[in-house]
């Protein structure tokens, strides 16, 4: 229900006051941040394995943040697809405004899934989960 | 010759709202010379893995130093560490990604440390065979026993070729056929390919495989009133 309400202020605001960063986009990307981070949460047990996995595979904390960011960059590109259609309809085919409104949607996207892996992995507890 | 690493009066402490947990009160050093194979033997809860944290600088020691080849490495990460000593290291509990196969899983340790395309097929054959899961090349891990994960766990830390493997309980949950496999592999590593050993363990017999053991002891716990009395 939050998400149409949201989805229908976006388009709104979106119609009436069009493009690169105006209140729609705002309100876009604070809904992405929000879904993205709570999609980061979800399925904790398996991405602590992952996490664990990788550091111990010699991987350092900051690749497997890239991994989540660009995970979460890609989900939040995909789901703003039809978003970004009709921004990019709405200003006449124009190309720039829909791509800046793309690289903010995806890096939002990106670093809110990221952050609590990151959050997680510098936590003084996770060495623990090495551990029988 | 100079210590691959070394552990000098090395304390950990946990603080509690009730005192202060020690381990290791009167210090515990550790030495391990190349190709050498040292066990840390102690019994649960006496900080045999956080002993092992504290080598790799995946936790802070409280007091004592850590060193690599003579560098005090105490306050360095764990990347900083293996810079100066090639280490691969296996938990307790088993790591391989569920969603990989254990090729897979080599593979990616292998890119990980940097390790070239042309190299990658080769190595992960190489270390699978020196396990013997050559048959399990294609499986999936959660599909496989303790025994087998163990193994292929220590199957991607010697797939890297390192110089230091540190090793939480080689044998800690596996039966004793499943030990008696694993054991004899691992002091043909050190003997044969010079590769240095740290292992911790519980059981005085699995100890008993290395050339030196370092003997815990069990840790303290000091009450707020004793820390005060400045004990």
């Amino acid at each position: 229900m939050l998400t149409i309400i949201i989805v229908s202020i976006n388009y709104s605001l979106g119609t009436t006051i069009p493009v690169f960063l105006g209140p729609g986009t705002w309100l876009q990307l604070l809904t992405i941040a929000l879904v993205s981070a709570l999609a980061s949460r979800s399925d904790t047990a398996r991405k602590l394995r992952e996490e664990l996995a990788l550091l111990a595979y010699g991987g350092s904390s900051w690749q497997v943040w890239l991994r989540y960011f660009v995970r979460g960059l890609a989900c939040a590109l995909v789901a703003s697809l039809p978003l970004l259609y009709s921004e990019y309809a709405l200003t006449g085919f124009s190309i720039e405004p829909t791509a800046v409104s793309a690289f903010f949607v995806s890096s939002v996207g990106g670093f809110f899934y990221a952050a609590p892996s990151l959050a997680r992995m510098r936590s003084k507890g996770f060495v623990e989960n090495y551990k029988g | 010759m100079m210590p691959l690493i070394e552990t000098i009066s090395v304390q950990v402490d946990y603080p509690y709202e009730a005192g202060l947990l020690r381990l290791y009160d009167e210090g515990v050093s550790v030495t391990v010379k190349e190709g050498d194979f040292a066990a840390v033997l102690g019994g649960s809860g006496w900080g045999k893995s956080t002993l092992i944290n504290v080598v790799l600088g995946l936790e802070k020691a409280t007091a004592g130093l850590v060193s690599f080849r003579g560098e005090d490495v105490t306050r360095k990460s764990f990347l900083k560490r293996r810079e100066l000593v090639r280490t691969a290291a296996v938990f307790q509990r088993p790591t391989a990604l569920p969603q990989l196969t254990v090729s897979q899983n080599l593979t990616l340790a292998l890119s990980l440390a940097g390790v070239q395309k042309k190299d990658r097929g080769e190595r992960v054959r190489e270390s699978l065979s020196f396990f013997g899961l050559d048959a399990l090349a294609g499986a999936y891990p959660d599909s496989l026993s303790a025994g087998q994960r163990r193994r292929i766990d220590l199957a991607r830390a010697l797939a890297v070729r390192p110089e230091l493997l540190v090793i939480d309980e080689p044998t800690g949950d596996l039966d004793s056929s499943a030990s008696n496999l694993i054991l004899p592999l691992l002091r043909g590593l050190s003997n044969d390919h010079q590769i240095s050993i740290l292992i911790t363990t519980a059981q005085p017999r699995c100890a008993a495989e290395a050339h030196h053991i370092v003997r815990l002891k069990p840790p303290t716990f000091l009450t707020s009133q004793q820390r005060l009395a400045g004990n």
